[in-house]
């Protein structure tokens, strides 16, 4: 995987998302969360997993950076939320997506349909909470996207967006088989950058817009922190497979903005035939 | 390992007809582990030893009283290098010979770099292992979520996305890694009997070829050391 040039850094680093959606044609969509970190019926990220020590932080990096970048590698799907405000549910699914793929590998990771949540969390154009969408992912799901492959497959699959189209009926019961997974919540740095380390994808917010955090860089002594917009073909390189997608938040703006999101440690399983017991 | 449960594991009472040793098939450890192979029958005389070269044997008159030492039926080694290691043991009754018992150890980790220099060809009496038949594998893993490393983070998305990936895409190979809490990690948990992390090899026919618990900070390379050399 191709290193990003500094020149390519900064011209995402800290973006302005009011100002970038409108360039965009883009909308930012994320309402904050009334609740305190660890008291949305979900644990904290640091009652539940070792923190790691600052000071091994950097050598971690170099060791994921020599490896091309483990989360990016996992990153199937690059969304894109188009006119409507369903950038939250666009990250919970991004988020899914990477954990199917460390369970089951690339090419077997179902995608999602964003809108398919949105629908029951939001309005046209009221944007979501975290919290909201964490309960709808862990109560009800979401639907496969439409593609050829999910038809083929599941009984009930969904367009990527359209807040208007009504939901298959009978759409719980394919739902359902994307509806647990374990999620936990962050408190502060220390937290959300322990749990990227470990392969954890971590859904935060800032500026009204909500992005995925995916992996962190170390250069000139500061921490660089990238995410996966759901903005289509917007942004950095992502991996071999997507040349857009991937913005990126400065140590400062990334510590301003880590307190109340959300890491997901697994998704549970679709029992895949080979290892039926 | 405790000095108790070496003496549990080495002076455990073996019952048996004629001459006869019986040893387990296999046994895994890592580089540097100590690991203990004791026959789980001995009829006859007093059990002999032939280990392969690259295998130590830890010396067990320093670790206990002479009386206690004198009685271990079994060895225990340990290897520094990764590699299949193999003990042969034997025993007699009157003048009769058992047959050679033989217990392959699978010290894990990345083969060391071969020896361009030509080696001896095994001797024509020695017992050799079955033939691993090549072919399709699914590599299984299951662990907590919630002690996933760093490494492991690397380990996984090498498997299911990089450059081990490439390997076991362009072998017809598959890899699923599960967690405890899982229905079906729980049940794999109780089906492979070895603590967490687990590490399994399953041939085609879902039957688990090789089991073993993955080292702190065990690589993709590592283990896929460990599935070419059963199979894959």
């Amino acid at each position: 995987m191709n290193q990003l040039t500094d020149q390519q850094i900064a011209q995402y680093l800290d973006v302005d998302f009011q100002t970038a959606s409108v360039q965009a044609g883009r909308m930012a969509g994320m309402n904050p969360r009334i609740e305190a970190a660890g008291a949305a019926g979900i644990p904290l990220y640091e009652d539940e997993v070792n923190l790691i020590d600052e000071k091994e932080w950097p050598a971690i990096i170099a060791e994921h950076e020599k490896n091309g970048w483990p989360q990016r590698q996992l990153i199937t799907y690059v969304h894109d939320q188009n006119g409507e405000p369903s950038c939250v549910t666009n990250a919970f699914c991004g988020a899914h997506e990477i954990k199917q793929a460390v369970t089951y590998g690339v090419e077997n990771v179902t995608l999602l349909s964003p809108i398919s949540g949105y629908k029951f969390v939001g309005s046209p154009r009221s944007g979501s909470s975290l919290t909201a969408n964490m309960k709808r992912f862990l109560e009800i799901g979401v639907l496969p996207l439409d593609t050829p492959e999910n038809k083929a497959k599941f009984k009930h699959t969904h367009p990527h967006n359209g807040y208007s189209k009504s939901l298959p009926s009978g759409f719980e019961e394919t739902a359902s088989l994307f509806r647990n997974a374990e999620w936990l919540d962050i408190n502060g740095w220390k937290p959300f950058v322990s749990a990227l380390l470990s392969g954890h994808p971590v859904i935060y917010a800032r500026s009204g817009h909500c992005i995925l955090a995916v992996s962190l860089q170390h250069k000139n002594g500061v921490y660089i922190l990238d995410y996966l917009n759901s903005w289509g073909p917007w942004g950095n390189p992502v991996n071999d497979k997507f040349n857009a997608g991937l913005g990126h938040d400065s140590e400062r703006v990334a510590k301003s903005a880590c307190y109340g999101s959300m890491a997901l440690r697994t998704v549970k399983l679709i029992t895949p035939p080979a290892i039926a017991l | 390992m405790p000095k108790l449960l070496l003496a549990t594991l080495l002076l455990v009472p073996m019952l048996g007809m004629g001459q006869e040793v019986r040893l387990p098939s296999e046994v895994s450890a890592v580089p540097g582990q100590w690991i203990v192979v004791a026959p789980e029958i001995v009829s006859g005389g007093k059990a002999k030893f032939r280990l392969d070269a690259g295998l130590e044997e830890v010396r067990l008159d320093i670790l206990f009283p002479p009386d206690v030492a004198i009685q271990a039926r079994g060895k225990v080694l340990s290897a520094s290098k990764p590699g299949l290691y193999k003990v042969e043991c034997w025993n007699a009754k009157g003048d009769v010979p058992s047959d050679i018992a033989t217990c392959w150890v699978h010290v894990l980790g990345t083969p060391p770099e071969v020896d361009p220099a030509p080696t001896p060809k095994p001797k024509p009496d020695v017992v050799t292992p079955p033939p691993v038949v090549a072919g399709p594998r699914t590599v299984l893993i299951v662990r907590e979520s919630a002690t996933d490393s760093p490494s492991d983070a690397r380990m996984f998305a090498s498997l299911q996305a990089g450059q081990a990936h490439q390997y076991l895409k362009s072998k017809g190979h598959s890899a699923y890694v599960l967690d405890d809490d899982d229905p079906l990690g729980a049940k794999w948990v109780a089906a492979l009997g070895i603590a967490l992390p687990a590490a399994a090899i399953l041939d085609d026919k879902g039957v688990v070829v090789f089991k073993f618990s993955l080292a702190n900070g065990a690589t993709a390379d590592e283990l896929l050391a460990v599935l070419k050399s059963k199979g894959g």
